[in-house]
């Protein structure tokens, strides 16, 4: 149990659409350097727990927080302290990779070092040479690494990430893998959604298993099997069709 | 059904159901309803007017009283152009030409009353008609009902369904010619059929022009829809069909026929009114006044053919042979000023004709405004008519002067009989022959224009390959 | 902000859409400033052909009344001699906005003989043909086509971001977009609004020099430049409401089609419907009408063949004076009926042309240029009351029956009339008005977005 205060914090967080309920009453706290993976299926309410920390979503009821700003009252604040990575990296496809990077540092109002991207890039394992072709020259591991090597560059102090071993190979997964865990090392709060469940068991310090917007366990992995986590959620989404 | 037809069945569905397109066709249909609505109403409104001015100055001319022929000469009698029912389709040259001319004596004047003189409102590309709705915004809506026929399917992925269904690539690109044809026709057509009926109901109409005039606008349509169409095969995404129409709509339909005049006016510069008549001023002066420098010699002349030594001897009057000698000089100059003048014009016209290489306006617009009556060989027509009755005007008062003003002069006067025998103004319009004679260049031209489009479209089938795979 | 605004232009630049778009914008603009030297010097050699004409009928007129041999019986004739030519000052900018210069006479002839409906009947040889279809002037460039060239390069603002999923990670990087969006349309209003003022500055070196000119050009520009940030501003607006790019150009090139085209052309119906314009036929017919009922015996035309004595000839042109200010006195409330319904619907037909944006823009580069209606028409009247003056001139001496003499030539009334030259503030206010109101809904959208 961590003492230091919460980077994200959700309170009774809930979003509604018409009738359905995509997030029901989620409480939810990740403190400096914790790695909390959400694991479930599609339409548990993983991504819709990102988007309300993003702000791109207004809340139905309860409250998201980073670094104690209320998400919904200041998102551009919020959004500040936050990095992102999508499920599917998108890039400005004609322009490099340097480029883009440069461009979306300027966004978050910092200026690029070379020295400090190539490093973040060499920890990524991102070919050197790849960097100054056209992002849309890119494979989806590459994408997926300039996406990162995007957030690590805002020194924010939480990482959402959605789905961001989605369609990696296992070589790039592992890459990613190991930056996630040293940039957690760091200080950084990370929040990531997956359904992958061996990957979520290697990189967090705490697993939330989903279902229907509903936060039905959290778990410490560390105390667990990969296969006994498995048996678990399984248990956990098979509840449902009973 | 065949799969053709299926297809446009399709995008007929399709089409109606799309708000925005639906939405700009309405919009469209009202303005071309609108400005049929104002032009019959001008037209009407004008013409009416015409017939109760001609009344009205007549009885004015006939009711002068006693008068000397040659006082009645200067404030003679107008003549005013008469406006055809299809200029209620399209009014052409209308606004920017007068519409009436002062037949005066010793002066040719150019024709005045142009509404343009009175209007603040000048739209960016011509009055505001029919044929401008026509040739300015369905070719816009074409634009942008076509962008999407092929690459939003594209986008889609329907497009390789359609195909992997054994329609052949030309069958969908004659289905897409089609269903785009089948609106632009529904549209185009509604406004056309309209106008055709009420510029019947606005007066005696030819039906041979009138339906030449819609076949020319069905040629014209029919070239925007098949460059729109084979935009929409070629573009990756319909967003960039739609810039590439909107940009190829701006080019050809609003920039060129612009940009012709500006390379006419370069080509072949029209003279200033100012340096026209300082032209013609110094012509007439070249030639022996019988007023003052040719009077010795004229009245030389004139004396042996009457047998005479003395201008007093003569059996006619004096005062009025030298009337009519001085308006035969002067009509040899103005022969040669407004022959010189039209002749610019003609060139300026040929400049013109330049821009149908890049656009099928200017060619339409010309065959459009002279089966409507309202372009400017109609307008010269007049205004060489009206000089035409001028001279006969004068030179029957002038007549009657020499003949019974002998040692009267300008003190003969003559009555009510004189002035009923002079005829009005009636204008006669070049027959269909002579319109379409000096036309065949520009049908030619459509024609080029939709055989290129047809087939550019019917090309552009090729970016189908290898879609079905 | 400015490694932004740079790495945009980059983009710009790069884009070969844009650049083609470009490319047709430095077209126009060639052609323009061609057209515009061309009517410039047409308009000069006019006003110089008249000008000279003016200075020999004035030379030849000091002549003739300084010829002590010319008999009585001829110089009783004078004032009917007397021509003056009226001559408008060239419009500062007329090769910038062609406006009205093509339509509105610019120079006439009086004589004691010229009425009101006939002082410029001798214009109007312009080919219709060519009227009709209009040219390429600055001003057209500035309203109707460097407003597509820039919805071009701009209708994906953000929209086309949407639609590749881009959006999010903008927002979740800069927390609003705001300063995006401000430093996309920095650059892209810049590359449209330079090659314009590039072209006005190409005007300005190689024209005439009048007074007041660089002046003109510079509110000119302003005026411009304010239209295209009206446009900048639609286009930032458009692009925060949830579309897609193609929506967004749709919605765009619809807007300007509605403004440039649309609007206009459904105020002419309006006007017209309304306000009738007066008919010229009727006016024509009407004052022939009263110029017949007001005399008995027509006046003739030439005195001096009508009689050799004086006498005779000083009643002939009495007769021909008193006939004239009989027919002027039947016609004047003909023309004031007719000018003030003209006036009402001219008067319509501006107050509608406020609702089009583009209207405005034209109205404002017109009136700068000094080749807008209010000035044309201004010169008539001026022209009007000169002739007034004039003939009254003239027709003392007729009335007196006193010969002209070299000292009266210093007498004779002289036309000199300067256009006022007020500025189009109030047109100026609505542009800006409209661009900031837009550019203020826009951000404060994109400040409130979810890219969801």
């Amino acid at each position: 149990m961590t003492t230091q205060p919460p980077v994200l914090e959700a309170a009774g967080l809930t979003k509604r659409f018409g009738e359905a309920v995509a997030l029901d009453r989620l409480d939810l706290q990740v403190a400096a350097g914790e790695t909390v993976c959400l694991l479930g299926a599609n339409g548990a309410g993983k991504t819709t727990t990102i988007n309300l920390f993003l702000g791109f979503l207004e809340p139905s009821a309860g409250t998201a927080l980073v670094d104690g700003i209320e998400v919904a009252r200041s998102p551009a604040a919020a959004r500040r302290r936050l990095g992102y990575v999508a499920e599917v990296v998108a890039l400005y496809p004609t322009l490099t990779g340097a480029e883009n990077l440069d461009f979306f540092a300027q966004l978050a109002g910092e200026r690029v070092d070379p020295g400090v991207r190539d490093a973040i890039l060499a920890r990524l394992r991102f070919p050197a040479s790849a960097i100054d072709l056209p992002a849309g020259s890119y494979s989806k591991g590459m994408r997926q690494k300039l996406g990162l090597a995007i957030a690590l560059m805002k020194q924010a102090s939480a990482i959402l990430l959605d789905e961001p071993l989605s369609g990696l190979d296992p070589a790039a997964a592992n890459d990613l893998v190991a930056v996630l865990r040293e940039t957690a090392a760091g200080g950084t709060a990370l929040l990531i959604s997956t359904h992958d469940i061996f990957r979520a068991k290697d990189v967090a310090t705490r697993i939330g298993i989903m279902r229907h917007g509903q936060l039905l366990a959290m778990i410490d992995p560390a105390t667990l099997s990969a296969s006994e986590l498995e048996a678990i959620y399984l248990t956990h989404m098979a509840e449902r069709t009973e | 059904m065949s799969i053709v037809t299926a297809i446009i069945a399709k995008d007929l569905r399709e089409l109606r159901r799309a708000r925005r397109v639906f939405a700009m066709a309405l919009l469209v249909l009202a303005l071309g309803l609108t400005a049929l609505a104002t032009s019959y109403v001008r037209i009407a409104a004008y013409e009416s007017d015409r017939a109760a001015t001609n009344v009205a100055d007549r009885a004015t001319w006939e009711a002068q009283g006693a008068r000397n022929p040659h006082s009645a000469a200067h404030f003679s009698k107008w003549a005013f152009k008469p406006l055809t029912a299809q200029a209620v389709l399209d009014p052409g040259i209308a606004a920017f030409s007068g519409s009436a001319v002062w037949m005066e004596a010793h002066n040719r004047n150019p024709a005045v009353a142009r509404p343009i003189d009175d209007q603040t409102v000048i739209l960016p590309s011509g009055d505001f008609s029919v044929a401008w709705v026509l040739q300015v915004l369905m070719p816009l809506l074409v634009a942008v009902i076509a962008a999407g026929c092929v690459a939003r399917e594209r986008e889609r992925g329907t497009l390789r369904l359609m195909l992997a269904s054994g329609v052949g690539e030309l069958g969908l690109v004659r289905a897409k010619l089609a269903s785009i044809g089948a609106v632009t026709l529904l549209l185009g057509g509604a406004i056309s059929a309209i106008g055709a009926v009420a510029a019947t109901g606005a007066g005696p109409v030819d039906p041979a022009q009138l339906v030449l005039w819609l076949i020319a606008y069905a040629a014209f349509l029919a070239i925007v829809v098949a460059v729109s169409v084979a935009v929409s095969l070629r573009a990756r995404s319909s967003g960039q069909a739609l810039m590439v129409l909107a940009g190829l709509w701006l080019f050809a339909i609003i920039l060129t026929p612009r940009a012709a005049v500006s390379l006419a006016e370069y080509a072949a510069p029209a003279p200033t009114s100012e340096k026209f008549w300082a032209d013609v001023a110094a012509a007439k002066e070249s030639y022996p006044s019988p007023f003052a420098d040719g009077m010795e010699a004229f009245g030389a002349k004139v004396m042996a053919q009457y047998g005479v030594t003395r201008l007093e001897d003569l059996p006619v009057s004096f005062g009025g042979l030298q009337l009519e000698e001085d308006e035969r000089l002067g009509n040899l100059v103005y022969d040669q000023q407004f022959a010189a003048l039209f002749a610019v014009y003609a060139r300026q016209r040929e400049w013109l004709r330049w821009a149908n290489l890049v656009s099928p306006l200017p060619a339409l617009q010309n065959i459009s405004m002279a089966l409507s009556g309202t372009d400017m060989p109609h307008q010269i027509a007049f205004q060489q008519q009206a000089e035409r009755r001028r001279r006969a005007l004068v030179t029957q008062l002038n007549t009657d002067l020499i003949e019974n003003g002998a040692g009267a002069d300008f003190d003969y006067l003559a009555g009510p009989q004189l002035w009923a025998e002079v005829k009005d103004f009636a204008f006669s319009p070049p027959s269909l022959g002579a319109t379409l004679a000096q036309l065949w260049r520009d049908a030619l031209i459509l024609l080029i224009w939709l055989v290129a489009a047809t087939l550019f479209a019917l090309r552009s089938a090729r970016h189908l390959a290898g879609e079905g795979r | 902000m400015l490694r932004l605004i740079g790495l945009e232009l980059r983009m710009v630049l790069r884009d070969r859409a844009a650049l083609c778009l470009l490319a047709v914008l430095a077209g126009a603009l060639a052609l323009a400033c061609l057209s515009g030297m061309a009517l410039i010097q047409s308009q000069a050699e006019g006003r110089a052909t008249a000008q000279v004409r003016q200075s020999e009928a004035a030379e030849q007129f000091r002549e003739r009344l300084a010829d002590a041999a010319l008999p009585p019986e001829e110089a009783i004739l004078s004032p009917y001699r007397l021509r003056s030519v009226l001559i408008a000052p060239l419009p500062v900018l007329v090769d910038f906005s062609a406006g009205r210069a093509a339509i509105d006479p610019y120079a006439t002839t009086v004589s004691m003989r010229t009425s009101r409906d006939t002082l410029f009947q001798r214009n109007g040889l312009e080919n219709p043909e060519m009227l009709m279809r209009g040219g390429i002037d600055l001003a057209f460039v500035v309203v109707v086509l460097a407003p597509l060239v820039l919805i071009g390069m701009l209708y994906g603002l953000f929209a086309a971001d949407r639609d590749s999923g881009v959006a999010r990670l903008i927002v979740a990087q800069a927390g609003s977009p705001v300063r995006l969006i401000g430093a996309r349309i920095i650059p892209r209003l810049t590359l449209v609004v330079l090659p314009i003022v590039a072209a006005v500055l190409v005007q300005l070196a190689i024209g005439p020099d009048i007074a007041g000119r660089s002046q003109a050009a510079a509110v000119w520009l302003l005026v411009a430049a304010l239209f295209l940030s009206f446009w900048a501003a639609c286009g930032a607006w458009v692009n925060s409401l949830d579309i897609g790019a193609e929506t967004a150009a749709f919605s765009l090139v619809a807007l300007w089609a509605l403004i440039t085209l649309v609007l206009p052309a459904a105020f002419s119906a309006i006007v017209q419907a309304s306000y009738p314009p007066p008919s010229r036929f009727e006016q024509i017919a009407t004052a022939r009408a009263a110029e017949v009922a007001s005399t008995e015996v027509y006046e003739n035309d030439h005195p001096e063949i009508a009689s050799d004595e004086f006498a005779s000839r000083l009643a002939s042109i009495r007769k021909t004076w008193e006939v004239a200010q009989k027919v002027e006195a039947a016609t004047a409330p003909i023309d004031r009926r007719f000018a003030a319904q003209l006036a009402a619907q001219q008067r319509f037909a501006e107050a509608l042309s406020w609702a089009s944006p583009a209207l405005v823009a034209k109205h404002a580069l017109d009136q700068t240029a000094g080749t807008d209606a209010a000035t044309g028409q201004r010169f008539r009247v001026a022209s009007e009351a000169y002739l007034t003056a004039f003939r009254r001139y003239g027709g003392g001496f007729v009335a007196r029956g006193a010969i002209m003499q070299s000292a009266d030539d210093a007498q004779l009334p002289r036309f000199s009339w300067s256009p006022a030259r007020p500025l189009p503030w109030g047109r100026i206010a609505t542009l800006l008005a409209l661009a900031a109101g837009l550019l203020a809904l826009a951000v404060r959208r994109f400040a409130r977005l979810r890219p969801i």
